[in-house]
């Protein structure tokens, strides 16, 4: 009896020991004797992925300089390589935002570079693009005039179409006047009538505008206003949601920071949406380009984040400033990718700079001296594709210093991929200056 | 010993096991867990050569206390806050992961982690980032503007809406919430819902918000007098005025990188908050004791406060530090000529210009001064120089314009003006002053172009226009 007792007791007893035990045993193996830690992955965060210590290739390009020699401070705002003369050689236009001149750095040989200033009056040019607005086979040019370069939220800015008559001849057309400072214009026939209308992007100060211009004549346009927001950079055209009609996109700075789509719905009628923005209002975008960066056939959105100015004395480092695009995912979606980061980031262009078939980005920086540890910053990084879209940083370049504006071609004819850039001083004249400089493999 | 005895005693034994194993793993759970989270949530530490020692220090130990399990959750904020304040924002990110697990009935981490991610974009984690910030503290209003903020910027307009309006039942006519709002009806074109809100806003803030919004507003319903009005006042207004974010700010006393110090404290004088600007302007010169910028940064803080003495020593500092930077010479000397020193003010004015000799600034200084002591034919030498070293300012060709003028020089000054236009377009004052020439000269033709002008220039005042409009009519006998 006592022992069937007893065995009875156990049985009874035997699950809650077991129990017991199971628990003893995990607090042996998960609190008593932990395993040793183990720290999260790096890039876990997406967006501010702590970047690796990028790799310094000084001596891949090499830099020379064009067109006239460094007289004041140069303000080249922005320039394009275009084949202004369609004499099959590369050249170069660029606004000097000081001088009020649009400048030609034409390539009249092989290599040989000759400057004329453009035949035009215009004040804080600051944005050329080439298209041919008059269908006469010819590129004119879309000149961008903000007025006053540096805050002013007087209605100043100006439309300037600058007309080839061939010959060396060029009439100026002012087709939008006394409206907010113009930052961007681009070309295309948005509300399908066969005319060239344009997209404007208008910075403003405090208020501004996006717009659309319809071609309502020879040189004569009808403005329709998008967007009434201030601080635009750029402006861009492409069909980015397959309707067969050239949508707008602009990138608007500021306090706002959101990029825009204006989805064209035919007979001039846009919807707009944002397809990106921040909630930083000292995200400091700085510039943007439409290109097809995964190449498959949609158009994606590049932008750069470095404009440094703001409350302090001096414009400065911000840990977020960088580079990234949108991907196009369709009917007007896109989705946010990091490049990498870059203090002072402006102008990204996309470019297969190594020619290995996968498109890089390349990017220039300006107004930011050094990092908050002191060490100087580089004006030009280029960002090399490893074939899936991951982005690895190769600085380039330090010197000159301050590059503003950044455009790529084959100057040299020979399939090889050239920069060039050019350079912009506000305050004192940098140790390394730079006007406008060609980049060579 | 009876069975029931021995029953009872195993039972007595088996209570005495669970007791002890509920207890180990309470225990294991208070202990053991918020160190596996916490490691877990660990990020690799980061290169911070360069760094301040002090602030590698910090991140060390409060890194190995994470390692070693020492006040998990403690230890990992002091790295989320030490990497937050620092620019290392990914790491800042994987550390609030780990701490909304470790603590989540606390809204900061939430928030925090919300305002990194919303700042590239991300607006679907930030929207349920705030959301959670918000349900814990349903009071902290920062946290409430941004999700409708985030809301509007990611197209939820109507939700956006919902949002803004909880903020303004909690806290009727706030300011920022109200802007949030007029920005809907902006959204969705209606405009006379976005002025009401609008004028609301500028009429709280005295214009600080909403000055840039209602302008466009009044123009879409043709109040254009209203629009040009508040154009008119001023030539650039700047800077946005964001609001005050304690969550966020608390940060600064954890930052080591002076920089940005200084760009929170411009944006916080900005917002009229100069006892925070001014704290954390003495961190930043602290942290970089040998930034010229900086002490002339704090510098212009001090005269704001009117304490010249200090702003006077910071400012002296700046010139030693850097003697090439012009501006720090200008006020410098400006502020002992107000402290009444003009001799001291002068020597000091002096030795900058001879230490910046490229200045456009203090030759402009330079040829006031002279004009004021009536050395006109140098007064014109240093506007020269003046322009010639920054060709893109208006004013400089002013002074010197009415500088000719008033020595009789009317045809040079004149032109100056012109030249003034160059660099700023639609001047006010060249505008009305060529008006007012033109009247003089009984131009009428040129008089109505130059007053065309200057009424379409919102900043010329409407009493300097009527001045010109009753000049005009006196002169030529009719209506311009």
């Amino acid at each position: 009896m006592r022992d069937s007792s007893c065995q009875s007791s156990f049985r009874r007893i035997l699950p809650l020991a077991a129990a017991l035990t199971l628990i003893a045993v995990l607090i042996s193996a998960a609190g008593c004797n932990p395993p040793p830690p183990r720290r999260a992955a790096r890039g876990a965060a997406r967006s501010a992925a702590a970047p690796a210590q990028p790799v310094q290739m000084l001596d891949y390009l090499h830099p020379e300089h064009i067109g006239a020699p460094i007289g004041k401070m140069p303000w080249i705002a922005h320039l394009i390589a275009v084949d202004l003369d369609q004499d099959g050689l590369l050249d170069v236009v660029a606004c000097e935002g000081q001088e009020n001149k649009v400048v030609w750095i034409r390539q009249v040989s092989r290599g040989k570079y000759e400057e004329q200033v453009l035949p035009c009056d215009v004040k804080a040019p600051v944005h050329v693009e080439a298209a041919d607005m008059d269908g006469d086979g010819d590129l004119d040019l879309l000149i961008s005039c903000m007025g006053v370069v540096f805050p002013n939220n007087d209605q100043i800015g100006t439309v300037t179409i600058l007309e080839n008559l061939g010959g060396g001849r060029w009439a100026q057309h002012d087709v939008l006047e006394h409206t907010s400072r113009v930052t961007d214009i681009r070309a295309g026939d948005l509300n399908g009538d066969g005319k060239i209308d344009l997209a404007v992007g208008q910075f403003g100060y405090d208020q501004g505008e996006i717009r659309w211009l319809e071609r309502t004549g020879p040189w004569e346009f009808k403005p329709h206003v998008l967007l009434e927001l201030s601080g635009d950079i750029n402006v861009g055209i492409a069909d980015f949601d397959g309707d067969h009609r050239p949508d707008i996109v602009a990138q608007i700075s500021q306090q706002w920071e959101e990029i825009y789509l204006f989805q064209n719905r035919g007979g001039g009628e846009f919807e707009r949406k944002r397809i990106w923005s921040s909630s930083n209002e000292d995200y400091g975008s700085s510039g943007m380009v439409v290109v097809d960066l995964n190449r498959d056939g949609k158009p994606d959105v590049l932008f750069s984040n470095g404009d440094g100015f703001g409350p302090a004395v001096v414009p400065g480092p911000r840990p977020y400033h960088g580079v990234q695009w949108l991907e196009n995912r369709g009917q007007g979606n896109f989705y946010y990718h990091r490049i990498g980061d870059m203090y002072g980031a402006y102008n990204p262009v996309a470019i297969d700079l190594d020619q290995d078939g996968n498109l890089d980005v390349v990017v220039v920086s300006a107004f930011i001296e050094k990092d908050s540890q002191g060490n100087p910053l580089p004006s030009l990084a280029w960002f090399r594709n490893d074939g899936r879209l991951g982005f690895e940083k190769r600085i380039l370049a330090y010197r000159p210093q301050d590059q503003l504006t950044l455009a790529a071609g084959d100057f040299d004819g020979n399939g090889k991929p050239c920069l060039v850039t050019g350079g912009f001083y506000v305050f004192n004249p940098a140790e390394y200056m730079g006007r406008v400089t060609l980049w060579r493999r | 010993m009876k069975p029931s005895n021995k029953r009872f005693r195993w039972i007595l034994i088996a209570v005495v096991l669970c007791a002890i194993g509920a207890g180990g793993a309470g225990w294991w759970w208070r202990s053991y867990r918020p160190k596996a989270i916490a490691t877990a949530a660990l990020p690799p530490r980061p290169d911070l050569a360069g760094m301040p020692s002090q602030l590698r220090d910090r991140i060390r130990e409060a890194d190995d206390a994470v390692v070693a399990g020492r006040d998990s959750i403690e230890s990992l904020a002091e790295l989320s806050r030490l990497y937050h304040a620092n620019g290392h924002l990914a790491e800042a990110r994987q550390c609030y992961e780990g701490l909304e697990k470790l603590d989540p009935r606390e809204g900061r981490w939430y928030y925090r982690h919300a305002m990194i991610v919303a700042g590239f974009g991300e607006m679907d984690s930030a929207v349920a980032l705030l959301r959670k910030a918000t349900e814990i503290d349903p009071s902290y209003l920062p946290a409430r503007l941004r999700l409708g903020d985030i809301l509007l910027k990611d197209n939820k307009v109507d939700e956006a809406i919902a949002v803004f309006d909880g903020a303004q039942s909690r806290d009727p006519g706030e300011p920022y919430s109200l802007l949030g709002l007029a920005r809907c009806d902006m959204d969705r074109a209606l405009w006379q819902a976005a002025r009401e809100k609008l004028e609301r806003v500028v009429q709280a803030t005295n214009y600080a918000l909403g000055y840039d919004l209602i302008v466009p507003v009044y123009e879409r319903l043709g109040l254009q007098d209203r629009a040009a009005e508040i154009r008119g006042r001023m030539k650039a207004w700047g800077a946005f005025r964001d609001m005050a974010d304690p969550w966020m700010e608390e940060l600064n006393a954890d930052s080591y990188d002076a920089f940005q110090l200084s760009v929170v404290a411009g944006a916080m004088k900005v917002r009229g908050d100069r006892n925070a600007a001014r704290t954390l302007l003495e961190r930043s010169v602290s942290l970089a004791p040998n930034n010229a910028a900086l002490h002339f940064q704090y510098a212009m803080l001090l005269v704001d406060l009117s304490e010249l003495p200090k702003a006077k020593t910071e400012l002296e500092r700046c010139t030693v530090l850097d003697p090439t930077f012009a501006d720090g010479w200008a006020y410098l000397s400006g502020v002992i000529s107000t402290m009444g020193d003009n001799v001291g003010a002068q020597r000091v004015f002096a030795e900058g210009l001879a230490r910046c000799p490229n200045s456009p600034g203090l030759h402009r200084m330079q040829a006031n001064q002279l004009r004021a002591m009536g050395r006109i034919d140098e007064a014109v030498r240093e506007y020269r120089e003046s322009i010639r070293l920054r060709p893109t300012e208006a004013e400089p060709y002013i002074e010197l314009g009415m500088t000719l003028m008033s020595a009789g020089r009317t045809a040079d000054g004149l032109k100056e003006f012109e030249n003034a236009l160059v660099a700023e377009p639609e001047n006010p004052m060249v505008l009305t002053t060529l008006a007012f020439n033109a009247i003089q000269t009984h131009d009428e033709t040129a008089a109505r172009q130059w007053l065309d002008r200057a009424r379409k220039q919102p900043r010329v005042l409407p009493d300097d226009i009527q001045r010109l409009v009753g000049a005009f009519r006196q002169t030529f006998g009719r209506e311009p």
